[in-house]
């Protein structure tokens, strides 16, 4: 038996299907379902869960790390990992196994039960994996993407035959791109502003399959499964699936996270980076809060005028004065009630603590000598997860990105004008100090709106109607300036990363290829996944080196205690019972997004004893919210036998349970 | 949770036992309110008499393991159904509004029964396939008529919610003190209440003017402080309303309560949506609720955007016509002439499904009249006696004697643990909001003739080839008519627009025959046409509404040319001409 099981194992060495969760190399879906049965299988600690199958019958297994493995329901509270959320970032898989690792020998990490899924999107994870390296973040569910009479009939070819699936450019007299002067592998748009003809027609790499006069446009499989979650739901997108949660991968997480209501946070492995940029805002439709109107079955019953707008701040003034004593209004609350819709933007107080979390990063990355000049990571997309684990689950929700390519050197002729950045930080005076040449240019290099002169703006700072930090903010929003001259510095980046790394081999040199109906191409340029997935002996170092901030987060998550507690007997046996109620921890109970959703259920403070009864105050309370090293009290006048005591239980599915007992005298 | 689940194998238990006596024989009776169990038998009973025409499905489960049962209606000697178009009828998807249930059990009884009989019936029956729930929410049908409820009572899904936010689910329900079926209102004499007794009929509370003494509390509906919060009846079943919980449009619950978590979290919503899904050839879909008088199309919220221009003409033929078939019902548009939802049935049939859909309010109050003023014109009554004196006072008479004292529970005392000496009285839960069974007849049959209607109006396509020429050695032009006799087009414009699915196609093929050219023909007298620069053998097109739509080809070769058109909404037509022959 022993010495068969040793063959068997050998054997699926040989095949490359049994890996430790030390990752040399990527691992394909196939791998990475191994690792965590073998995890499971050498820890007492972990198990695996089927959450569903793929399309394509991959399983998609996720891990449980915990003291609580054996019992379905949990008294501890639990952190939700999700790994590569699209398929395309091998790299978050990967940190998600050596999370996996690092649990088992961290402190902090046993308060929790960790569930662990290193991707969302096994057929698409498959596909850096290939024959031909082709990006392309959908599952496997056919879709007909070009409405035709056929299904996934025409994906891309690997024509050149070197491994990669890049692009091909032909001379076309209706072509719309030219080769970039500043370096002939980049194409770019011509610009009929500037009387610009194209010369070039672009295609992905492959053949007409189906004979329709496109290319590559309906490549197998269907469904991006990182952007079919609830939040933000396009729908009729290509790739977005036909309503949020229609993909079994999908649904099966969905399903998972409400009937585990002990996940207190959330962290996505993949693009995005909310412990170094923040959620971002500025969507429209969002409720605007310094224009509020007021319904008017409301207004009426709380003395407002429905014809008038109101700012959020004065309607808190106004309400609060009539809301019980000791409830703070919070602009959150408000929104609820005045039925002013889904939030679209992350919620002010919530900011507070991403923006003080990012800063704190930033510092730990600076120790670590990290280099931080690199490409920002990417925005979460509407229907994501991240987004939908913000806004709908009420959560702290954070994620990682593990790499993206060092910044280009900028130029020096860049340094001598003034930077958003700077401006973000100027005071009034120093803005009005830097004259208007200065400021005029910079307005130009920032594809300002034209009715913005810097004399007009300068006016609006020193009036006190702009500060310098709003304009930068403003200035973000826009789209960036078109300089032709210029490669973007994403390409240009990329170009770099090649050059010096890889031999060249991250943007493919253009080369001649006969193709069967467009005749003489040219096929090349940017080579996949290189952006955001680097050579694989660098897989240990860059994850090991951040990840540890992900259990400095961990510390900080809800954590309640009672810190005190009084008894008086004030006669005919009732006794006043106070009890003061801590969050010993740095972020709040629920999160503000949290508050306002209502997701996030109640702390209970439960007060149990035989004979007990509450003429002030309730035996069972429930705390609707508890912000981050904060104590709250609680005050009941009991009926109670003498000599009796009461058992106190402080308790939440996702915080956990804290119990005292008390007598009363 | 051990408990719950205890109790949902009990009721699974309690389901699966065979009834003893089959109760329901067809032809149905409508002069009755079926309970679940019996709509139950009556799928199986029209399909166990109508075998050669019908299946009966049980497309899935709910929350509570109930079965939810499909009728389908199709001659397989005129085709496949997923060949035909599909009509689609569900109903009682809120718990509490039975009599739609009737109204689809009374559409498949009826089409079946005149299948042979009535020709418009026999025709229709041959030319469209029928897809009919007539019990969405089955947990909520069970419970509206096993447990004491109101008229409002149980219309969610089974899905515990903690509406008190105390961290238990679903602890406070009404409770039936009176144990008589319906949860009424408890009233208690109180010298400093707010409330008097109606001078001429006692039974009615009046609210006391400023300054006017009052003899009476109203103390809400009956029931305990199950939980001992101070509260009564605070958390009762869910609540995710069923109608909010669909993939389309669908916003959480802190924008609109009743979503629930996420899009299908229901089991007997996912189970829908995936019978749909799996009958794309659905094209019309009615869906019944209570209560109003009403036949709505989307947008269900502002934010959707107005509907195609060419889809609202279509919505227009149905539904000006539903509004003389149904008199006093009208033709509404549902965020407007309503209000706002986020998620409901219709607006994932209509955009998602890609299927004419509308929803159906049935039954209005002012049917209930006592009166011989037939000019006076009868206000509407609100719930909970909310409506005037005068019209209250009317319908206790409707309720006196016409319903003989069905409808109303006359005040009586009751002993209650709390709030000691009190009455319980007021409208039951067959009240209100549904009509008394003498009057279920006429509701039924004219609602279900408002869905003939529109199965009349289903794609009927025919193709015609004209104008064959032949234009030298081996190469002819052909011209192909596609026609559409009926209101409802092949496909919905909005469906097009969106690239919901393919359009229909327009094929050409035969051993040896080429197609040179081929597009859409835009004057039949000069020719002029806009040809499709690749696959010219392949026309992608939707048949409009009342129209038709002409396509021009050019071919070379000898031989049989087939002609089809393919589609998945509407009927597929093909044709074979002889190239020789021209």
């Amino acid at each position: 038996m022993t010495q068969k099981w040793m063959r068997m194992l050998f054997l699926l060495v040989l095949l490359g299907i049994v890996s430790s969760a030390q990752s040399q190399s990527y691992r394909n879906a196939t791998q990475l379902n191994a690792a965590l049965q073998q995890l499971a299988k050498q820890n007492s600690n972990m198990i695996v869960h089927e959450l569903s199958k793929t399309q394509s019958g991959a399983a998609l297994l996720m891990l449980e790390i915990g003291s609580e493995t054996n019992s379905k329901t949990k008294t501890k509270p639990a952190i939700f990992v999700l790994g590569n959320p699209d398929g395309t970032t091998p790299l978050g898989s990967e940190a998600a196994i050596i999370l996996a690792e690092k649990i088992k020998t961290n402190k902090n990490a046993k308060r929790f039960t960790w569930y662990i899924l290193p991707t969302l999107s096994p057929d698409a994870l498959n596909r850096y994996f290939g024959n031909a390296l082709f990006e392309n973040p959908v599952n496997s569910r056919p879709v007909n993407q070009d409405m035709d009479d056929a299904t996934d009939e025409d994906g891309p070819e690997d024509l050149n035959g070197d491994g990669i699936i890049t692009q091909m450019r032909v001379l076309d007299p209706q072509g719309t791109f030219l080769i970039h002067s500043a370096d002939a592998r980049v194409m770019r748009k011509a610009s009929g502003e500037k009387g610009e003809k194209g010369m070039y027609k672009l295609y992905p790499e492959g053949l007409d399959n189906d004979l329709d006069g496109k290319y590559n446009e309906d490549p197998a499989g269907g469904v991006n499964n990182a952007i079919n979650f609830p939040h933000l739901f396009k729908s009729f997108k290509p790739s977005s699936g036909l309503w949020p949660g229609s993909e079994a991968e999908v649904y099966a997480v969905i399903e998972f996270i409400y009937t585990h209501p002990e996940i207190a946070a959330t962290f996505t492995f993949g693009n995005t980076d909310f412990c170094l940029v923040p959620p971002k805002g500025g969507r429209k439709g969002s409720a605007n809060f310094s224009k509020i109107k007021v319904p008017k079955r409301l207004a009426g019953n709380f003395g407002l005028d429905p014809a008038r707008t109101y700012t959020m701040d004065e309607i808190i003034e106004h309400l609060q004065p009539m809301v019980p004593a000791g409830m703070e209004l919070t602009p959150s609350m408000i929104a609820g009630f005045l039925g002013l819709g889904a939030a679209v933007n992350p919620q002010k107080e919530d900011l507070s603590f991403y923006g003080e979390l990012s800063k704190q990063y930033k510092e730990y990355l600076k120790n670590l000598k990290v280099n931080t000049k690199r490409l920002d990571p990417a925005r979460a997309k509407e229907g994501s997860f991240e987004l939908w684990s913000y806004y709908h689950l009420g959560v702290p929700t954070f994620s990682m990105n593990f790499f993206t390519l060092e910044k280009a050197k900028k130029e020096k002729a860049d340094k001598e004008g003034l930077t958003v950045e700077q401006i973000e930080k100027m005071t009034p005076e120093e803005f009005e100090a830097a004259g208007e040449e200065k400021i005029a240019a910079f307005l130009i290099a920032n594809n300002a709106p034209k009715q913005y002169t810097a004399a007009r703006l300068i006016e609006m700072v020193k009036g006190g109607k702009l500060t310098p930090e709003q304009l930068a903010g403003m200035l973000k929003q826009m789209p960036k300036p078109k300089d032709d001259n210029k490669i973007s510095d994403k390409v240009q980046a990329l170009l770099n990363y090649s050059d010096n790394e890889l031999d060249g081999k991250g943007y493919i040199n253009w080369t001649t290829y006969d193709h069967p109906t467009l005749g003489k191409v040219e096929i090349g340029g940017a080579t996949p996944f290189v952006y955001n997935t680097p050579k694989a002996e660098l897989i240990d170092s860059l994850i090991t080196l951040r990840l540890p901030w992900v259990f400095t987060i961990t510390e900080k998550l809800p954590a309640l205690k009672i810190e005190k507690y009084t008894t008086k007997a004030l006669g005919s046996g009732v006794y006043e019972l106070n009890i003061w109620v801590t969050n010993t921890a740095y972020l709040p109970y629920p999160t503000s997004m949290g508050e306002r959703n209502k997701q996030p259920a109640p702390i209970i403070l439960l007060i149990e004893g035989a004979g007990v009864e509450a003429i002030s105050g309730k035996l069972r309370t429930p705390i609707q919210k508890i912000e981050g090293n904060t104590t709250m009290k609680y005050r009941y006048l009991l009926k109670a036998s003498k000599g009796g005591k009461v058992n106190v239980t402080l308790s939440s599915p996702s915080i956990g349970q804290y119990q005292q007992q008390i007598n009363l005298k | 949770m051990k408990k719950s689940i205890f109790i949902i194998m009990l009721a699974m238990v309690v389901f699966s036992m065979p009834m003893l006596a089959q109760s329901v024989s067809v032809p149905l009776r409508f002069d009755k309110y079926y309970s679940y169990q019996e709509v139950v038998q009556a799928v199986k009973a029209l399909n166990k008499a109508y075998p050669s025409l019908t299946k009966a499905v049980m497309l899935g489960k709910s929350d509570e393991g109930r079965e939810i049962w499909a009728l389908e209606i199709n001659n397989p000697k005129t085709g496949k159904a997923a060949d035909k178009s599909g009509v689609y009828v569900d109903a009682n998807i809120h718990g509490n509004e039975i009599q739609a249930g009737e109204v689809a059990l009374y559409f498949a009884d009826y089409l079946l029964k005149n299948y042979g009989k009535l020709k418009q019936i026999t025709e229709i029956v041959d030319r469209n396939a029928y897809y009919i729930i007539p019990v969405v929410n089955v947990d909520g049908r069970y419970h509206f008529f096993t447990d004491g409820n109101t008229m409002h009572s149980n219309r969610g899904l089974r899905l515990p919610k903690d509406d008190d936010r105390d961290g238990l689910f679903d602890e406070d329900f009404p409770d039936d003190l009176d144990g008589d079926g319906s949860i009424c209102e408890m009233r208690k004499r109180d010298p400093n209440g707010q409330y008097k007794l109606d001078s001429e009929d006692p039974r009615i509370m009046v609210r006391v003017k400023n300054g006017e003494k009052g003899e009476w509390t109203l103390l809400g509906n009956e029931g305990l402080d199950n939980d001992g919060d101070g509260r009564v009846n605070e958390d009762s079943e869910g609540y995710v309303d069923p109608n909010r919980n669909w993939g389309y449009g669908w916003e959480p619950n802190y924008v609109q309560r009743g979503a629930g978590y996420y899009p299908f979290s229901g089991s007997g919503t996912r189970a829908v949506a995936n019978y749909m899904n799996e009958r794309p050839n659905i094209i019309v879909v009615y869906a019944f609720h209570n209560y109003g008088g009403m036949f709505l199309r989307g947008p269900g919220n502002k934010a959707d955007g107005p509907l195609n221009p060419r889809d609202i003409s279509v919505y227009d033929v149905l539904g000006e016509n539903a509004e003389k078939i149904v008199p006093g019902y009208r033709y509404l548009i549902s965020w407007k002439d309503l209000y706002s939802t986020y998620g409901d049935f219709t607006g994932f049939t209509s955009n998602v499904i890609g299927a004419y859909s509308f929803v159906g309010e049935l039954f209005m109050g002012a049917q209930e009249t006592y009166t011989n003023d037939d000019t006076k014109e009868t206000e509407p009554t609100g719930f909970n006696n909310k409506g005037s004196i005068e019209r209250n006072r009317e319908r206790l008479k409707f309720n006196d004697h016409l319903a003989h004292g069905s409808l109303f529970k006359e005040w009586t005392p009751y002993k209650h643990p709390v709030y000691g000496d009190i009455e319980i009285g007021g409208w039951v839960k067959h009240s209100s909001r549904m009509p008394h069974t003498f009057m279920l007849p006429d509701l039924v049959h004219r609602n279900a003739s408002a869905v003939i209607f529109a199965a009349t109006q289903t794609p009927d396509i025919s193709m015609e080839v004209f104008g064959a020429e032949k234009m030298g050695n081996n190469l002819y032009r052909i011209n192909v008519r596609l026609k559409n006799k009926n209101a409802i087009p092949s496909m919905m414009f909005a469906a097009a627009k969106n690239k919901l699915y393919p359009k229909d196609m327009l094929k050409l093929s035969g051993g040896g025959v080429k197609i040179i050219a081929g597009g859409r023909l835009q004057d039949k007298y000069t020719k002029a046409a806009s040809y499709k620069e690749f696959k010219p053998e392949v026309q992608f097109l939707t048949v409009p509404s009342y129209g038709m739509i002409e396509y021009t080809f050019v071919v070379s070769g000898k031989g049989k040319l087939t002609i089809s058109y393919e589609s998945r909404k509407a009927n597929n037509v093909s044709k074979q001409i002889s190239l020789s022959s021209i």
